[in-house]
């Protein structure tokens, strides 16, 4: 099998390859992918002597002159394609190439050649490389924006017309600081840019600034009420909207406030809200849960709050109003919410679909003992808590033995450092590791049914 | 200043564990496979040095020293657990499932274990480093806590020391003594010096508390750094050995599967050569029945057989008779056949050449009948040609024939005027010619008158010479327009004495009561009123026939007759006996002619007809009377025909040909027509010509050359000559008067003349 002339770069996967061919006896090309690489070892040298074949040479000069004229949709042959695709300057104009070409070797190639490392896609949930190169071009593009360079319908509108379209998700981990003579420390507006991407389903944000330099000045890193405004006005305009994380932004309560109101009325369709390292404090959580009704955040399944500064008061109020949200995850790791917290935080998981429960580094104490006995014996969805850092004692892995049986859904309890003796918590592995290959058992033993049930039926 | 740098300090190392964490999370999850023993002891000696290295450093927190140490009894007693793993269970389990689901199994569990070991070598550092900075924390609050009761402490002191100051200013102002106050001011001074002691020292503690907590980021810093670095090491190391047991479990995975496949294939090879082994045993053991069976099926069959052949010479012999026989047969049959097949064969080329003449007939007819087609089109288009020439032609005589009518009744027209005019003419000629004659008979007749008189002195008698002028002027005529007109519109003139016509009266005395009528006359009428009702329906309005409908035949026959006589004018009785005898000659007796009205007497009543009305229309110009007369006459002759006709066949009755009740009924009306107004056109025209001819006009006038007698002539000769001669006299005699005259007129000139001269 000689496939020399046949460029196909990405439309047979390495795998489907090896399937089908012994790679051994066959000959691949030896310009195109990396993934292909380690089969051809000898194929290299044979076709340096060889000329160029009058397609290729046509291609060639199809490639040397696609800024004036591209073709690519004229070309019908796959094999053409392919070839153009692997051949093509990845550093010609963006517009050019993204109005004519989609294909995702080229896309690939391109973002390897721009960024070294193209992401691992986990299988099954694949996405088009081109999306992933718009939306890292969109995230450059705004992370390294001066905020002085903002020209709303000048550049930001062609980058927008560009890549709007492709962007699924946008993770901004830093934005540029004010420069260092001016009165406020405004950064880009996002209100313009949220507001028209229209497709954006995450959006991951950090207003910090990695670098300080020589430029630091006080309050640089923090969110100013001006951009929290038109964050809320962009964030209002996001509809299709499902992961928004705010992380590293040190967040005042009136400006949560601006962000629950945005995001409650704007973005119906949000499941996950993580606002992570923002010390938004007591007050923050009680302002934020002020402006949100009984029906608002009906969607929301995951709620990260991890190293908010949040007491057992704050504990206290956001178990009140989580009591309609339909939670799956929630996280409070890092907040001094203590025993009492704890407690209401417990309290309030009777009435939702909670799977995992992270409690880890909270300033717990063995006062929580007899609720979360009651919380184990009770609570039939938790597939997971985690507990660690905690000031649990000995006495609560004695009693947690005890009752741990009657628990058959837990899968992970997390005990690290909570002053169990390691014995103890080997054996709450042990059982919890049992837990989980019953249910793997049952699981299999249900498909098996299934099956059988199936056949019958046929 | 300082929360922010400590905020950033906090956020940062939780930021980069969890991205690590979910790094390390993604790539373990895809891959799963089991564990390496050497490489992973290797692995984990090179953690464990680096962690006991990071251990030894006395910066160490307790309770991570205390972690690792935990770790470390873990990683040995997992490992204990791996070298004896329990047969009993597990082996058991893995003996009812196969190969392939063992290594799985195993496989899996394997892996899970590793997974989840080098997840927890992995959060390890997450979780430690949340104690240590939750440590931090609640060090820092107590810390915290403290230095601002000291502070707080210090701050009441110094204001309580600043109060007292405060209290000495204003008692030292009462102070008038000099050195006292020096005094006291001195003692101010060491007090406000203590007070500034104090704060110094505060600020110095406080100092001293920031370059700890700077000393401590620092060393928290290089902490994280070094956690990040153990961090990523481990993650290396850990998605390094995950990846190589993956591979190898893989690679297991793929042995057990290629073992499986072979001793499956093996297992399968032995079942089926036991299988074809056994069947060759079969086959055989079948076969030698088999042959056996042939054996003894072969001698039955040599015995049939030898049966068979007695049988089949017998049969042989048989047959072969009975062949000759059919043999013979069928050498007739096949000579019949052949004369047959011979006779067919010349009826199948008869029959083929007729069917060949029949093409060609059959062509030749088709051929026929297309040149019949063509004709027939040819015909019909010079039928329509024809047709049309003949309507163009018809149209363009027509069109002639009005002209021609148009220029004849011009014609008549200049004619009429030309014998007027003619007339005219000729009565002037001729009223002038005898007037001159009767002028001159009567001057003649004076003459003579005279002459008898005085020269004969005879008495003169007025000879009787009476000459009619047969050319009578017709003035009449003239007077009678208005009576032409008059009587157009159906009024009698008064001159007939207003009531019917002058023949009326006479008629009147012939109309008697219907009684008197001849019975077969009656009845001939009947049948002719009958015949007049059908035929003439044109007559009546239609009206009148719808509404008759549903009387009954007789009475509808009375109302048409009644109709229809009112058209006809018919008002009287007379008028239907002249009606009946018009008709009369186109009736005949049934019984008498059963023949009918035969086809010659019909033509003949027709042409008479025709040449009657042709007459009557041309009519000799010079004697329309005649012709008039002419008809009248032959009218008679044939009434008196069919009268006779009549009385041959008395009591019988007659009928009458429908076709010709309408001829009869026009010509009745004619003559009606011709009674009532006169000769018409026809007569006024005739009175205007000449109704003489040259003959009658030539006697005419020689009627007056003798008119005298000779006698008298000669004595009017000589009476000429006498008086000529004495004419001669008188003249003599006139011109000797005239001499006389003349002499005595010139005497008495000349007597005059003497007198003179006398004188």
């Amino acid at each position: 099998m000689d496939f020399t002339y046949c460029e196909f770069p990405s439309t047979v996967s390495i795998d489907t390859f090896k399937a089908y061919f012994n790679p051994n006896n066959v000959r691949l090309p030896n310009i195109n992918s990396k993934s292909l690489e380690q089969f051809q070892p000898e194929t290299g040298e044979g076709q340096a002597n060889q000329a160029k074949s009058l397609r290729h040479l046509v291609l060639d000069a199809i490639v040397s002159n696609w800024c004036e004229l591209p073709l690519y949709r004229q070309l019908s042959r796959r094999q053409d394609r392919n070839y153009l695709l692997t051949q093509l300057d990845t550093q010609l104009p963006l517009q050019l190439l993204s109005s004519h070409i989609r294909d995702d070797y080229f896309w690939r190639r391109s973002y390897e050649l721009r960024w070294r490392m193209a992401p691992f896609q986990p299988r099954g949930r694949e996405r088009r490389w081109i999306n992933i190169y718009m939306e890292r071009h969109v995230q450059e593009f705004i992370e390294n924006m001066q905020t002085g360079d903002y020209e709303q319908d000048g550049n930001v509108q062609a980058a927008l017309d560009i890549c709007a379209t492709y962007i699924n998700q946008l993770e901004i981990n830093r934005l540029q600081p004010a420069p260092p003579g001016s009165e406020s420390n405004d950064h880009i507006p996002l209100d313009y840019l949220l507001s028209n991407l229209p497709d954006l389903r995450r959006l991951r944000l950090s207003y910090s600034s990695k670098t300080a330099g020589i430029h630091y000045q006080t309050g640089c890193n923090q969110i100013t009420a001006r951009d929290i405004l038109l964050l809320a006005k962009g964030l209002s305009q996001c509809h299709e909207l499902r992961k928004f994380c705010l992380h590293n932004t040190k967040l005042l309560s009136y400006q949560l406030r601006f962000l629950a109101h945005s995001l409650d009325k704007g973005c119906h369709h949000l499941k996950e809200l993580s606002m992570l390292h923002c010390a938004v404090g007591d007050a923050g959580i009680r302002c934020f849960l002020e402006t949100c009704g009984k029906e608002s955040f009906a969607t929301l399944t995951v709620l990260d709050l991890t190293n908010n500064k949040i007491t057992d008061e704050g504990a206290y109020t956001l178990s009140r109003t989580l009591v309609h949200v339909p939670l799956v995850r929630l996280v409070l790791r890092l907040n001094p919410i203590q025993s009492d917290g704890a407690a209401a935080i417990f309290h309030t998981l009777q009435t939702m679909p909670i799977r995992e429960l992270d409690l880890a580094a909270c300033s717990i104490t063995e006062s929580i003992t007899k609720l979360f006995m009651m919380l184990m014996c009770q609570q039939k969805t938790l597939l997971s808590i985690d507990l660690s850092n905690n000031d649990l004692g000995e006495d609560f892995g004695k009693h947690l033995l005890k009752i741990i049986n009657c628990n058959k859904m837990l899968e992970d309890l997390d005990l690290r450092n909570t002053g169990l003796s390691l014995a103890m918590r080997r054996k709450f592995q042990e059982i919890l590791l049992k837990n989980s290959e019953r249910k793997k058992h049952q699981a299999m033993k249900q498909q098996k049914r299934d099956r059988f049930n199936s056949m019958i039926k046929l | 200043m300082d929360n922010d740098n400590k905020d950033d300090e906090d956020v940062e190392p939780e930021n980069a564990n969890t991205e690590l964490d979910g790094d390390a999370e993604s790539e373990d999850e895809p891959e799963a496979e089991p564990e390496d023993e050497p490489v992973e002891v290797d692995s984990w000696q090179s953690f464990q040095a680096h962690i006991d290295s990071l251990v030894v450093n006395e910066k160490c927190d307790k309770p991570i020293r205390l972690l690792d140490e935990r770790r470390q009894t873990i990683v040995q007693r997992v490992r204990q657990i791996q070298r004896d793993t329990p047969k009993g269970f597990s082996e058991r389990a893995m003996s009812q499932m196969s190969k392939i689901d063992q290594q799985l199994e195993l496989s899996s569990t394997r892996l899970g274990q590793l997974v989840r070991f080098g997840n927890e070598l992995v959060t390890n550092i997450r979780v430690a480093n949340e104690r240590r900075e939750l440590n931090r924390r609640v060090f820092e609050t107590t810390q915290q806590r403290d230095m601002k009761r000291m502070l707080d402490g210090e701050n009441i002191e110094a204001m309580a020391k600043f109060d007292n100051i405060k209290a000495r200013w204003t008692e030292l102002n009462e102070i008038n003594e000099p050195m006292l106050l020096w005094d006291q001011i001195e003692e101010q001074k060491k007090r406000i010096a203590a007070i500034m002691d104090r704060k110094d020292q505060m600020i110095a503690s406080c100092q001293q508390e920031i370059d700890r907590m700077n000393a401590k980021y620092e060393f928290d810093r290089q902490r994280q750094a070094a956690d990040l670095c153990c961090l990523v090491e481990r993650i290396d190391n850990q998605v390094e050995t995950l990846k190589e047991s993956y591979k190898y479990h893989l690679e297991m995975l793929r042995h057990t599967v290629e073992d499986e496949r072979h001793t499956f294939s093996l297992t399968a090879d032995e079942k089926w050569r036991t299988f074809f082994n056994a069947l060759n045993t079969n086959f055989e053991e079948k076969s030698k029945l088999v042959r056996v069976r042939e054996q003894f099926y072969s001698l039955q069959l040599q015995l049939l057989q030898d049966s068979q052949d007695e049988l089949t010479k017998q049969t042989r012999v048989r047959l072969e008779k009975e062949c000759e026989r059919l043999e013979l047969e069928l050498r007739r049959t096949r000579d019949n056949v052949l004369m047959n097949s011979e006779k067919l064969d010349y009826n199948y080329q008869v029959l083929q050449r007729r069917n060949d003449e029949n093409t060609i007939i059959t062509n030749q007819q088709k051929r026929r009948v297309a040149r019949l087609y063509e004709t027939v089109a040819r015909t019909r288009r010079n039928y329509k040609q024809v047709f049309h020439s003949g309507r163009r032609t018809i149209m363009k005589l027509t069109t002639e024939i009005q002209q021609l009518h148009g220029s004849i009744s011009e014609m008549e027209a200049k004619a009429m005027h030309t014998r007027n005019i003619n007339r005219e003419k000729f009565n002037r000629v001729w009223n002038i010619n005898y007037e001159e004659i009767t002028g001159l008979l009567a001057r003649i007749f004076e003459i003579d008158r005279i002459l008898h008189e005085q020269q004969l002195v005879m008495p003169w008698k007025r000879p009787n010479i009476h000459i009619e002028n047969i050319n009578k002027p017709v003035e009449k005529r003239v007077n009678n327009a208005m009576d032409r007109i008059e009587r157009r519109f159906g009024k009698l003139p008064k001159q007939y004495g207003g009531s019917g016509y002058t023949a009326s009266e006479d008629e009147e005395k012939h109309r008697g009561p219907m009684q008197e009528l001849p019975p077969e006359t009656a009845r001939l009428m009947r049948n002719i009123l009958r015949k007049l009702a059908d035929r003439g329906g044109f007559l009546i309005e239609e009206r009148l026939l719808k509404i008759l409908k549903p009387y009954s035949e007789k009475e509808q026959t009375m109302v048409r007759i009644d109709n229809i006589f009112a058209a006809l004018r018919i008002r009287n009785l007379d008028h239907v006996l002249e009606l009946t005898k018009v008709f009369e000659p186109y009736t005949y007796c049934p019984t008498c002619q059963p023949a009918g009205l035969s086809p010659m007497k019909c033509a003949e009543v027709f042409l008479k007809d025709q040449r009657e009305s042709r007459s009557l229309k041309l009519g000799d110009v010079n004697n329309p009377d005649q012709a008039l007369l002419k008809g009248k006459n032959d009218g008679k002759t044939f009434l008196v025909k069919g009268h006779v006709n009549k009385e041959t066949c008395s009591n019988h009755y007659l009928v009458m040909e429908p076709a010709l009740v309408l001829h009869a009924m026009n010509v009745f009306t004619k003559q009606k027509h011709k009674q009532i107004y006169g000769s018409s056109s026809e007569s006024s025209l005739e009175t205007e010509l000449i109704q003489f001819n040259d003959k009658e006009i030539q006697a005419f006038w020689r009627q007056f050359t003798n008119i005298f007698p000779d006698s008298k002539t000669h004595l009017w000769k000589t009476l000429e000559h006498g008086l000529n001669h004495y004419v001669e006299v008188l003249k003599m005699r006139v011109q000797y008067d005239a001499e006389v005259v003349f002499l005595r007129r010139q005497n008495r000139e000349l007597r005059h003349l003497l007198q003179k001269f006398t004188v």
